[in-house]
Protein backbone atom coordinates (compact mmCIF):
# COMPACT_ATOMS: atom_id res chain seq x y z
CA UNK A 1 0.00 0.00 0.00
CA UNK A 2 1.62 3.76 -0.90
CA UNK A 3 1.00 6.04 1.14
CA UNK A 4 2.14 9.00 -0.97
CA UNK A 5 5.16 11.31 0.91
CA UNK A 6 6.08 10.53 4.46
CA UNK A 7 3.47 11.57 6.97
CA UNK A 8 4.77 13.62 10.83
CA UNK A 9 4.73 10.88 12.59
CA UNK A 10 3.45 12.19 16.48
CA UNK A 11 5.67 11.96 19.45
CA UNK A 12 5.20 8.68 21.55
CA UNK A 13 7.62 8.20 24.24
CA UNK A 14 8.92 4.67 24.76
CA UNK A 15 8.79 4.26 28.61
CA UNK A 16 12.32 4.18 30.50
CA UNK A 17 13.15 1.06 31.94
CA UNK A 18 14.47 0.84 35.08
CA UNK A 19 17.95 -1.44 35.99
CA UNK A 20 17.86 -3.18 39.30
CA UNK A 21 20.47 -5.34 36.94
CA UNK A 22 22.44 -2.72 34.85
CA UNK A 23 25.21 -5.08 34.46
CA UNK A 24 22.96 -8.02 32.72
CA UNK A 25 22.72 -5.94 29.52
CA UNK A 26 26.11 -5.93 27.78
CA UNK A 27 26.85 -2.50 26.54
CA UNK A 28 27.33 -2.28 23.20
CA UNK A 29 27.91 0.57 21.07
CA UNK A 30 28.27 -0.87 17.25
CA UNK A 31 28.09 -3.89 16.37
CA UNK A 32 29.53 -5.89 13.42
CA UNK A 33 27.77 -7.43 10.23
CA UNK A 34 26.17 -11.05 11.05
CA UNK A 35 26.69 -10.78 14.12
CA UNK A 36 25.15 -12.62 16.49
CA UNK A 37 23.60 -10.84 19.08
CA UNK A 38 20.92 -10.40 21.66
CA UNK A 39 18.26 -8.49 21.28
CA UNK A 40 19.23 -6.87 24.04
CA UNK A 41 22.39 -6.19 22.67
CA UNK A 42 20.69 -4.47 19.92
CA UNK A 43 18.67 -2.06 21.66
CA UNK A 44 21.47 -0.61 23.95
CA UNK A 45 23.42 -0.52 19.97
CA UNK A 46 20.73 1.67 18.90
CA UNK A 47 20.55 4.05 21.91
CA UNK A 48 24.06 4.77 20.79
CA UNK A 49 22.50 5.83 17.20
CA UNK A 50 23.19 2.01 15.21
CA UNK A 51 20.97 2.60 12.16
CA UNK A 52 21.99 -1.20 11.38
CA UNK A 53 21.16 -2.86 14.88
CA UNK A 54 17.71 -1.19 14.56
CA UNK A 55 17.13 -3.17 11.16
CA UNK A 56 18.04 -6.45 12.78
CA UNK A 57 15.62 -5.45 15.09
CA UNK A 58 12.71 -4.80 13.21
CA UNK A 59 13.91 -7.84 11.09
CA UNK A 60 13.33 -9.85 14.03
CA UNK A 61 10.07 -8.49 15.56
CA UNK A 62 8.76 -6.75 12.83
CA UNK A 63 6.51 -9.49 11.60
CA UNK A 64 5.19 -10.28 14.83
CA UNK A 65 4.51 -6.54 15.57
CA UNK A 66 2.80 -5.63 12.65
CA UNK A 67 0.71 -8.89 12.67
CA UNK A 68 -0.26 -7.68 16.61
CA UNK A 69 -0.88 -4.00 15.60
CA UNK A 70 -2.86 -5.24 12.23
CA UNK A 71 -5.34 -6.68 14.63
CA UNK A 72 -5.20 -4.44 17.33
CA UNK A 73 -5.77 -1.47 15.24
CA UNK A 74 -9.23 -0.08 13.99
CA UNK A 75 -8.13 -0.67 10.48
CA UNK A 76 -4.64 -1.61 7.85
CA UNK A 77 -3.87 2.21 7.79
CA UNK A 78 -3.87 2.77 11.32
CA UNK A 79 -1.81 -0.12 11.76
CA UNK A 80 0.57 1.18 9.33
CA UNK A 81 0.85 4.33 10.94
CA UNK A 82 0.97 2.80 14.73
CA UNK A 83 3.44 0.43 14.04
CA UNK A 84 5.70 3.34 12.79
CA UNK A 85 4.92 5.20 15.81
CA UNK A 86 6.12 2.62 17.68
CA UNK A 87 9.12 1.87 16.16
CA UNK A 88 10.13 5.20 15.89
CA UNK A 89 9.23 5.61 20.17
CA UNK A 90 11.41 2.76 20.41
CA UNK A 91 14.44 4.22 18.17
CA UNK A 92 13.92 7.54 20.13
CA UNK A 93 13.56 5.62 23.54
CA UNK A 94 16.32 2.94 23.05
CA UNK A 95 19.22 4.57 24.93
CA UNK A 96 16.88 4.58 27.97
CA UNK A 97 16.38 0.74 28.03
CA UNK A 98 18.18 -1.51 30.98
CA UNK A 99 17.12 -4.58 30.29
CA UNK A 100 14.94 -4.98 33.27
CA UNK A 101 12.42 -7.31 30.65
CA UNK A 102 13.19 -8.51 26.99
CA UNK A 103 13.57 -6.26 24.65
CA UNK A 104 11.05 -8.07 22.69
CA UNK A 105 8.28 -7.07 25.54
CA UNK A 106 9.42 -3.78 25.03
CA UNK A 107 8.86 -3.55 21.91
CA UNK A 108 5.45 -4.99 21.96
CA UNK A 109 4.50 -2.65 24.65
CA UNK A 110 5.55 0.29 22.53
CA UNK A 111 3.50 -0.67 20.15
CA UNK A 112 0.29 -1.44 22.35
CA UNK A 113 0.74 2.12 23.70
CA UNK A 114 0.74 3.16 19.91
CA UNK A 115 -2.19 1.27 18.65
CA UNK A 116 -4.37 2.21 21.78
CA UNK A 117 -3.87 6.14 21.09
CA UNK A 118 -4.70 5.40 17.47
CA UNK A 119 -7.79 3.62 18.60
CA UNK A 120 -8.91 6.13 21.11
CA UNK A 121 -9.16 8.65 17.81
CA UNK A 122 -10.95 6.47 15.93
CA UNK A 123 -13.42 5.52 18.96
CA UNK A 124 -17.20 5.50 18.02
CA UNK A 125 -16.28 4.31 14.37
CA UNK A 126 -17.34 0.77 13.23
CA UNK A 127 -15.32 -2.25 13.93
CA UNK A 128 -12.80 -2.96 11.61
CA UNK A 129 -11.94 -7.14 11.34
CA UNK A 130 -8.92 -7.89 9.51
CA UNK A 131 -10.11 -9.61 5.86
CA UNK A 132 -9.71 -13.27 6.20
CA UNK A 133 -6.93 -14.04 3.15
CA UNK A 134 -4.79 -15.23 5.80
CA UNK A 135 -7.59 -18.43 5.97
CA UNK A 136 -6.40 -19.10 2.70
CA UNK A 137 -4.61 -20.79 5.68
CA UNK A 138 -4.30 -24.35 5.94
CA UNK A 139 -2.98 -23.88 3.12
CA UNK A 140 -1.47 -27.46 3.12
CA UNK A 141 -2.68 -28.27 -0.37
CA UNK A 142 -4.13 -31.29 0.63
CA UNK A 143 -7.26 -29.47 2.15
CA UNK A 144 -10.38 -30.03 0.21
CA UNK A 145 -12.49 -27.19 -1.09
CA UNK A 146 -15.07 -27.85 2.01
CA UNK A 147 -12.13 -27.52 4.50
CA UNK A 148 -10.65 -24.62 3.13
CA UNK A 149 -14.17 -22.37 3.26
CA UNK A 150 -14.71 -23.69 6.50
CA UNK A 151 -10.95 -22.24 7.74
CA UNK A 152 -12.18 -19.30 5.85
CA UNK A 153 -15.43 -18.96 8.05
CA UNK A 154 -14.16 -19.81 11.39
CA UNK A 155 -11.15 -17.05 10.35
CA UNK A 156 -13.64 -14.61 9.44
CA UNK A 157 -15.62 -15.37 12.53
CA UNK A 158 -12.70 -14.84 14.82
CA UNK A 159 -11.44 -11.65 13.52
CA UNK A 160 -15.01 -10.26 13.49
CA UNK A 161 -15.02 -11.30 17.46
CA UNK A 162 -12.21 -10.12 18.48
CA UNK A 163 -12.93 -6.94 17.05
CA UNK A 164 -15.85 -6.92 19.05
CA UNK A 165 -14.53 -7.34 22.29
CA UNK A 166 -13.37 -4.80 24.65
CA UNK A 167 -9.50 -3.61 23.84
CA UNK A 168 -8.06 -5.26 26.76
CA UNK A 169 -9.94 -9.06 25.98
CA UNK A 170 -8.56 -8.13 22.32
CA UNK A 171 -5.15 -7.28 23.56
CA UNK A 172 -4.39 -10.30 26.17
CA UNK A 173 -5.85 -13.02 23.10
CA UNK A 174 -3.90 -11.26 20.37
CA UNK A 175 -0.80 -11.60 23.18
CA UNK A 176 -1.21 -14.82 24.26
CA UNK A 177 -3.18 -17.35 22.19
CA UNK A 178 -2.43 -15.70 18.70
CA UNK A 179 1.34 -14.80 18.99
CA UNK A 180 1.98 -17.13 22.05
CA UNK A 181 3.88 -15.10 24.23
CA UNK A 182 4.35 -16.15 27.40
CA UNK A 183 1.83 -15.29 30.34
CA UNK A 184 4.81 -13.33 32.25
CA UNK A 185 5.67 -11.15 28.63
CA UNK A 186 2.22 -10.23 28.22
CA UNK A 187 1.44 -9.44 31.78
CA UNK A 188 4.72 -6.92 31.54
CA UNK A 189 3.58 -5.69 27.97
CA UNK A 190 0.25 -5.03 29.70
CA UNK A 191 1.41 -3.25 32.54
CA UNK A 192 -0.44 -5.64 34.85
CA UNK A 193 0.01 -8.73 37.46
CA UNK A 194 0.38 -12.05 36.49
CA UNK A 195 -2.59 -13.11 38.23
CA UNK A 196 -4.82 -10.21 36.66
CA UNK A 197 -3.18 -10.75 32.89
CA UNK A 198 -5.09 -14.59 33.76
CA UNK A 199 -7.43 -13.34 35.07
CA UNK A 200 -8.70 -10.86 32.07
CA UNK A 201 -7.43 -13.67 29.86
CA UNK A 202 -9.92 -16.04 31.15
CA UNK A 203 -12.87 -13.60 30.82
CA UNK A 204 -11.71 -12.86 26.82
CA UNK A 205 -11.41 -16.40 26.11
CA UNK A 206 -15.30 -16.72 27.54
CA UNK A 207 -16.28 -13.43 25.90
CA UNK A 208 -14.67 -14.60 22.60
CA UNK A 209 -15.92 -18.12 22.63
CA UNK A 210 -19.45 -16.92 23.12
CA UNK A 211 -19.20 -14.69 20.33
CA UNK A 212 -17.91 -17.07 18.03
CA UNK A 213 -20.85 -19.55 18.47
CA UNK A 214 -23.68 -16.36 18.16
CA UNK A 215 -22.13 -15.53 14.29
CA UNK A 216 -21.50 -18.90 13.75
CA UNK A 217 -24.29 -20.31 14.75
CA UNK A 218 -22.25 -23.51 16.63
CA UNK A 219 -19.18 -23.99 18.85
CA UNK A 220 -15.99 -24.55 17.23
CA UNK A 221 -14.83 -28.09 16.88
CA UNK A 222 -11.04 -29.59 16.92
CA UNK A 223 -9.03 -27.92 14.56
CA UNK A 224 -6.17 -29.89 13.40
CA UNK A 225 -3.07 -27.50 14.40
CA UNK B 1 -22.21 -18.85 34.81
CA UNK B 2 -22.27 -19.61 30.49
CA UNK B 3 -21.92 -22.79 29.41
CA UNK B 4 -23.14 -24.92 32.96
CA UNK B 5 -26.61 -25.82 32.90
CA UNK B 6 -26.74 -28.45 35.48
CA UNK B 7 -24.61 -27.73 38.16
CA UNK B 8 -23.25 -30.69 39.86
CA UNK B 9 -20.23 -31.66 42.27
CA UNK B 10 -18.18 -34.74 40.36
CA UNK B 11 -14.83 -35.50 41.91
CA UNK B 12 -14.98 -32.98 44.80
CA UNK B 13 -15.68 -30.31 42.53
CA UNK B 14 -18.36 -28.07 40.94
CA UNK B 15 -19.23 -27.24 37.47
CA UNK B 16 -18.39 -23.36 38.46
CA UNK B 17 -15.12 -24.32 39.85
CA UNK B 18 -14.15 -26.42 36.74
CA UNK B 19 -15.31 -23.74 34.54
CA UNK B 20 -13.18 -20.91 36.41
CA UNK B 21 -9.95 -23.57 36.21
CA UNK B 22 -10.44 -24.29 32.38
CA UNK B 23 -7.63 -21.77 31.59
CA UNK B 24 -5.35 -22.47 33.97
CA UNK B 25 -5.77 -26.19 32.97
CA UNK B 26 -5.16 -25.24 29.55
CA UNK B 27 -2.42 -23.48 30.27
CA UNK B 28 -0.30 -26.42 32.63
CA UNK B 29 -1.07 -23.78 35.38
CA UNK B 30 -2.49 -26.26 37.48
CA UNK B 31 -0.74 -27.76 40.74
CA UNK B 32 -0.48 -31.79 40.06
CA UNK B 33 -3.64 -32.70 42.52
CA UNK B 34 -5.95 -29.44 41.31
CA UNK B 35 -5.60 -30.82 37.78
CA UNK B 36 -5.98 -34.49 38.41
CA UNK B 37 -9.36 -33.33 40.02
CA UNK B 38 -10.52 -31.12 37.16
CA UNK B 39 -9.68 -34.48 34.52
CA UNK B 40 -11.56 -36.12 37.40
CA UNK B 41 -15.09 -33.98 37.06
CA UNK B 42 -14.56 -34.05 33.41
CA UNK B 43 -14.25 -37.77 33.13
CA UNK B 44 -17.40 -37.64 35.01
CA UNK B 45 -19.70 -34.95 33.75
CA UNK B 46 -20.65 -34.77 29.87
CA UNK B 47 -21.49 -31.09 29.92
CA UNK B 48 -18.24 -29.52 31.32
CA UNK B 49 -16.13 -32.17 29.31
CA UNK B 50 -18.15 -31.21 26.08
CA UNK B 51 -17.80 -27.67 27.33
CA UNK B 52 -14.24 -27.87 28.21
CA UNK B 53 -13.50 -29.61 24.77
CA UNK B 54 -15.57 -26.35 22.49
CA UNK B 55 -12.86 -23.79 24.62
CA UNK B 56 -9.94 -25.55 23.89
CA UNK B 57 -11.11 -25.46 20.17
CA UNK B 58 -11.74 -22.14 20.28
CA UNK B 59 -8.21 -21.23 22.16
CA UNK B 60 -6.40 -23.07 19.80
CA UNK B 61 -7.94 -21.84 16.20
CA UNK B 62 -6.96 -18.39 17.39
CA UNK B 63 -3.07 -19.64 17.22
CA UNK B 64 -4.33 -21.65 14.23
CA UNK B 65 -6.23 -19.33 11.87
CA UNK B 66 -5.27 -15.96 12.89
CA UNK B 67 -1.13 -16.68 13.93
CA UNK B 68 -0.36 -17.29 10.85
CA UNK B 69 3.15 -15.69 9.33
CA UNK B 70 2.35 -12.73 7.90
CA UNK B 71 5.04 -9.97 6.60
CA UNK B 72 5.76 -6.19 7.60
CA UNK B 73 4.42 -4.45 4.73
CA UNK B 74 7.63 -2.99 2.62
CA UNK B 75 5.94 0.38 2.16
CA UNK B 76 6.06 0.69 6.39
CA UNK B 77 9.88 -0.26 6.06
CA UNK B 78 10.27 2.75 3.46
CA UNK B 79 8.58 5.06 5.93
CA UNK B 80 10.31 3.98 8.76
CA UNK B 81 13.96 4.69 7.09
CA UNK B 82 12.36 8.10 5.83
CA UNK B 83 11.38 9.20 9.31
CA UNK B 84 15.04 8.16 10.38
CA UNK B 85 16.68 10.18 7.94
CA UNK B 86 14.40 12.98 9.13
CA UNK B 87 15.80 12.34 12.91
CA UNK B 88 19.59 12.83 12.02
Amino acid sequence: MSHGAPRRVPEIRAEPFLAPHDSQVKMVTSLQPGEATTDEALVVACGAGDRAAFDRLVDRHGDALFRFASRQCGSARDAEDALQDGLLAAWRGAATFRGEASARTWLFQVVLHACRRRSRRRAGEPAFHAPVEEAEALSDGEAGADERAAARQTAAALSQALAELPEESSEVLLLRDVEGLSGGEAAAILGIGLAAMKSRLHRARLELKERVEAILGHALRETKS
Amino acid sequence: MSGIRDEKVVAGISCSEVLARLSDYLDGDLAVDARRQVEDHLRGCDGCARFGGEFRSTVRALRVHLGRPGSLPASVRERLREALDEER
